[in-house]
């Protein structure tokens, strides 16, 4: 009889312990059922039912959120949801998606929640009850009540992801990124009236200042927008939290943050690369996540202390709805977001600068500001190897190709060379850089030319105006050795133990790119000069090529203006040696006595015609007209001499010119080149009159015609003793500015050329435009005064030919040393052999490709 | 540098009579001749009696010391 009274009892108790949950379910806030609870719960935990009695409440709320709370929930985002890609760029355009729909169903659900938390807190309280009445014994009731909030938070956030559409993080992530532009577009507005400065950030952090901070909202409107922003921001964040999508939130926010980073990055670097945009981006951080984070991190815990105050039941067991550590962890969380956040901004703009380091090395120096970021954000993030990989392939793209000009990759080279010099003072990283501009204009034919012309040409060096205008290179590099040598020498003199001690403790280890194979200093002194003279190898290739250049130019010289030249060689002594630089000198020697020289002899012409009294005939020309550069041979490069016959009158000049030099200067005579030099010319027509600075043979042509105006071409060339081919190609100077007209006569092989007396004549003969004429002296191509230097040495190599052949006749094979110290120990006189092994090679291998040598098993034989 | 520039037409009268002066109207003249030349000894012997090198070469001392500056003056004889 017991035992069926006991079913009955309990499935009674059951019964109405469903009957009284369903009734506090669908209360909709009249919790007056909780009371009666109390002895139906009682009952059920005496007879050893807890658990069950737990596990069923939790699962009827469980079915209800599902269907009420979430469904409604998930609603709200359906029609972003269900929308394709191209339909959702709808939604995101909105202003104010997706933040109303956000707000509204966090609102809603979380009241439904709100509501269900106090259901189960009536249970707990149930619970609780039975265990004050029972002390002295265990009871699975304790175990079931403490663990009640905890199993129905679980629940709540497993119902939500489990149901969570695979598009609701990305709606997070977009509200997010709306709100943290907005703030962003606020701080701008309200930029230079900042209340966050750098130092205050860090010490606002406790919830009184926050106080303190909230009374003078209504102060200034500005900045309680801002404040409201954040705080909305911070609502939808505690909610969320709430419902238990901490972590994705934290997730959506944090991306948003680092998205907006990086935009803002992009778009305060830009392209322009002449304003340092680092400083502004520390700045952009302390201004808008910084303090979106902080006023977040500050809200949420005074929300959270205000919710805990005002909490109906207040019981010692129940768990707060989220957790939170309390007030010191908000400093830290915000110094590591500090950090996080500055070393990503670092990195962007360092992989910014990295990608367009080649167009910020073209525009140095002003692009200065932006190689001084880069070498910040290095500093920071230790990854310069990047930095040398991505520029490096950026030149072989760019630079080092067929299509730049050398004169280009040589002022791209030193460009470089101090970019990276600010970059990395100890040069390691200019080596691994340096090395394949290097190895590719070795290449080059002309590189050479173009050195010396960068270091001497007063307009190549400077271009972009660094510096004084005109200033060439070398003057430029002498500006900075000297510059230098002073930092040293303070240095030098401040040098004492104590010093070298501090030296010692701040030496740092070689970075580790540096090749362990190369020497270890702790500051490799950047040489521009020396890294120039390194893609040649030698110094005495660019000596030599300066000296056929120096030439080039004082022999084309109009008066004897060399002072700087003069300068220009001072500098070169002093990083080439004196010795080097000895028959530049004399060469610039020679122009100062020629100087000196034409002036004496002109003073005594002058005399003895005055004294002699001969009235000049109108053919004649005055002594004045004629200017001698007199040389000394032997430091001269050689020169090209071609015959030439100049005028009459001319010729008269030249020859009392050398009397008088013999007379003056015994017993030295003058030998005349008179294919070289310039000559001014003016020349009178019916209806115009022209001036003309041109070479020495275009001269003879042009006053050919003032004896006849018309000539064939064959005659002409007899009569200045110049080549007819070579007359033709002359000749064409004249007539491409109009003084002279082609046409063809009884021999197409000889035209006829003519003086064009007036434009009207002119207009009928030639197309050539008078307006493009131009007072220049022209040099045509392959006939310049001076041998190039490639001509020099095979001129001179043609020399020792015999001698090879007749070794090679006699000793069958030679190796490349053998025939040069052979050379060597015969060619002693007439001239005596001094060229290098390379040069000898050289020579040797056009021999070879000249089918007269053959070369077998790196020995030299006679071709067969 | 010499900028040169066309000058003004010249009256068909005036012209006319200066032409009677100068042949056909036209005259060539030459400003300025920038020549170039080298300088030699003027003697019959090609090598020095001294040193026995040609008579443009550097003798032995001058060569073997780089620094050392001939003077064009001195005569190698």
């Amino acid at each position: 009889m017991q035992l069926v009274d006991d079913a009955d009892g309990a499935l009674d108790s059951w019964a109405r312990f469903c009957d009284l949950s369903d009734e506090l379910f669908g209360g909709a806030g009249d919790l007056s059922a909780g009371p009666r609870l109390a002895p139906v719960v009682a009952d059920l935990c005496a007879r050893g039912l807890a658990e069950l009695l737990r596990d069923q409440f939790i699962r009827s709320l469980e079915g209800i959120f599902r269907s009420n709370a979430v469904k409604k929930f998930w609603q709200q985002f359906h029609p972003y949801c269900n929308s394709s890609a191209v339909e959702r760029i709808k939604f995101c355009v909105q202003e104010n998606w997706p933040e109303d729909i956000l707000s509204k169903a966090l609102e809603d659900i979380c009241l439904e929640k709100n509501y269900q938390e106090k259901c189960v807190l009536a249970l707990v309280h149930s619970l609780q009850s039975y265990e004050d009445r029972s002390p002295h014994r265990k009871s699975k009731a304790l175990d079931c009540s403490s663990s009640l909030m905890p199993r129905y938070q679980l629940m709540v956030s497993s119902v939500l992801l489990t149901t969570l559409p695979l598009s609701f993080p990305e709606i997070l992530n977009v509200y997010f990124k709306k709100k943290l532009e907005e703030l962003n577009i606020m701080m701008a507005g309200l930029d230079g009236s900042d209340p966050f400065d750098n130092h205050d950030l860090f010490e606002r952090n406790s919830t009184s200042a926050w106080h303190s901070e909230m009374d003078i909202d209504g102060q200034e409107p500005g900045i309680s927008e801002s404040r409201n922003l954040v705080k909305n921001i911070g609502k939808v964040v505690r909610d969320l939290r709430y419902l238990g999508f901490t972590s994705m939130t934290e997730d959506s926010y944090s991306s948003a943050i680092i998205w907006l980073l990086k935009s803002k990055v992009h778009e305060l670097a830009g392209d322009d690369y002449r304003i340092p945009v680092l400083g502004c981006v520390k700045k952009w951080i302390q201004a808008v996540p910084l303090k979106f984070l902080h006023a977040q991190l500050t809200y949420l815990g005074d929300s959270l202390d205000n919710e805990s105050g005002s909490s109906g039941l207040k019981s010692p067991l129940a768990s707060r709805p989220s957790s939170f550590p309390g007030i010191g962890v908000p400093s830290e969380a915000l110094v590591r977001w500090h950090m996080r956040l500055e070393y990503f901004a670092y990195e962007t703009l360092q992989d910014l600068r990295i990608g367009k380091l080649f167009e910020i090395i073209v525009d140095y120096p002003e692009s200065s500001p932006a190689i001084e970021d880069l070498k910040q954000c290095l500093e920071y993030t230790g990854q310069h190897s990047k930095l040398v990989d991505s520029f490096i392939s950026s030149l072989r793209y760019r630079l080092l190709t067929a299509g730049a000009s050398t004169n280009d990759i040589l002022h791209q080279y030193v460009s470089t060379i101090k970019a990276l010099r600010t970059i990395d003072p100890t040069g390691v990283f200019l080596e691994a850089v340096g090395e394949p501009i290097r190895d590719y204009l070795r290449g080059r034919k002309d590189t050479i030319k173009c050195i010396v012309t960068m270091l001497t040409d007063g307009s190549g060096g400077n271009a972009n105006g660094t510096g004084n205008a005109g200033d060439n290179l070398l003057e430029e590099l002498n500006r900075d050795a000297e510059n230098q040598e002073n930092v040293d020498y303070d240095d030098h003199t401040n040098i004492d133990e104590k010093q070298a001690w501090l030296n010692a403790e701040s030496w740092e280890p070689d970075p580790v790119e540096a090749d362990p194979l190369k020497g270890s200093r702790n500051r490799r002194k950047i040489d521009i000069l020396g890294l120039i003279v390194s893609i040649i190898g030698s110094k005495d290739q660019l000596v030599n090529e300066y000296r056929v250049m120096l030439a080039e130019k004082l022999l084309n010289k109009s008066d004897f203006d060399i002072d700087s030249d003069i300068r220009t060689l001072e500098l070169l002594k002093i990083h080439f040696g004196e010795s080097s630089m000895q028959k530049c000198e004399i060469m610039l020697n020679d122009l100062i006595d020629s100087k000196r020289t034409n002036s004496n002899i002109k003073t005594s012409l002058s005399k003895t015609s005055q004294t002699v009294g001969t009235v000049q005939e109108e053919t004649e020309l005055s002594h004045e007209v004629l200017d001698a550069t007199i040389i000394s041979s032997n430091f001269w490069p050689p020169i090209q001499t071609e015959d030439l016959t100049v005028p009459a009158s001319v010729d008269q000049l030249l020859s009392d010119y050398a009397k008088r030099f013999h007379q003056i200067k015994t017993p030295r005579k003058l030998l005349w080149k008179k294919n070289l030099g310039t000559v001014k010319l003016e020349l009178q027509f019916e209806d115009r009159s022209m001036q003309f600075t041109v070479a020495p043979v275009h001269a003879a042509i042009i006053m050919q015609f003032q004896e006849k105006p018309s000539w064939t071409s064959k005659t002409l060339a007899t009569a200045i003793g110049v080549p007819v081919d070579s007359l033709n190609r002359k000749i064409s100077f004249w007539t491409s500015k109009g003084v002279l007209t082609e046409s063809v006569g009884p021999d197409a092989d000889d035209p006829t050329f003519t003086v064009v007396d007036s434009t009207s004549d002119f207009n009928k003969n030639s197309t050539v435009n008078q307006l493009s004429e131009r007072f220049q002296i022209t040099e045509e191509e392959g006939e310049s005064s001076i041998a190039s230097v490639e001509e020099q040495l095979r001129k001179e190599m043609t020399v020792y030919e015999k001698f090879i052949i007749g070794m090679l006749t006699n000793f069958g094979s030679m190796t490349l040393d053998r025939i040069h110290n052979t050379l060597k120990m015969f060619c002693i006189a007439e001239p005596s052999y001094d060229k290098s092994l390379q040069q000898l090679q050289s020579f040797l291998s056009g021999l070879v490709s000249d089918e007269k040598l053959e070369m077998r098993d790196g020995s030299y034989l006679l071709r067969k | 540098m010499d900028k040169g520039d066309v000058a003004v037409a010249v009256p068909p009268s005036i012209a006319g009579a200066s032409s009677s002066g100068a042949k056909k109207g036209k005259r060539f003249e030459i400003k300025k001749w920038n020549a170039v030349s080298l300088w030699a000894w003027d003697i019959v012997v090609d090598n020095c009696a001294i040193c026995r090198n040609h008579i443009m070469d550097l003798c032995e001392h001058a060569r073997r010391w780089p620094s050392a500056r001939p003077r064009s003056d001195l005569l190698f004889l």
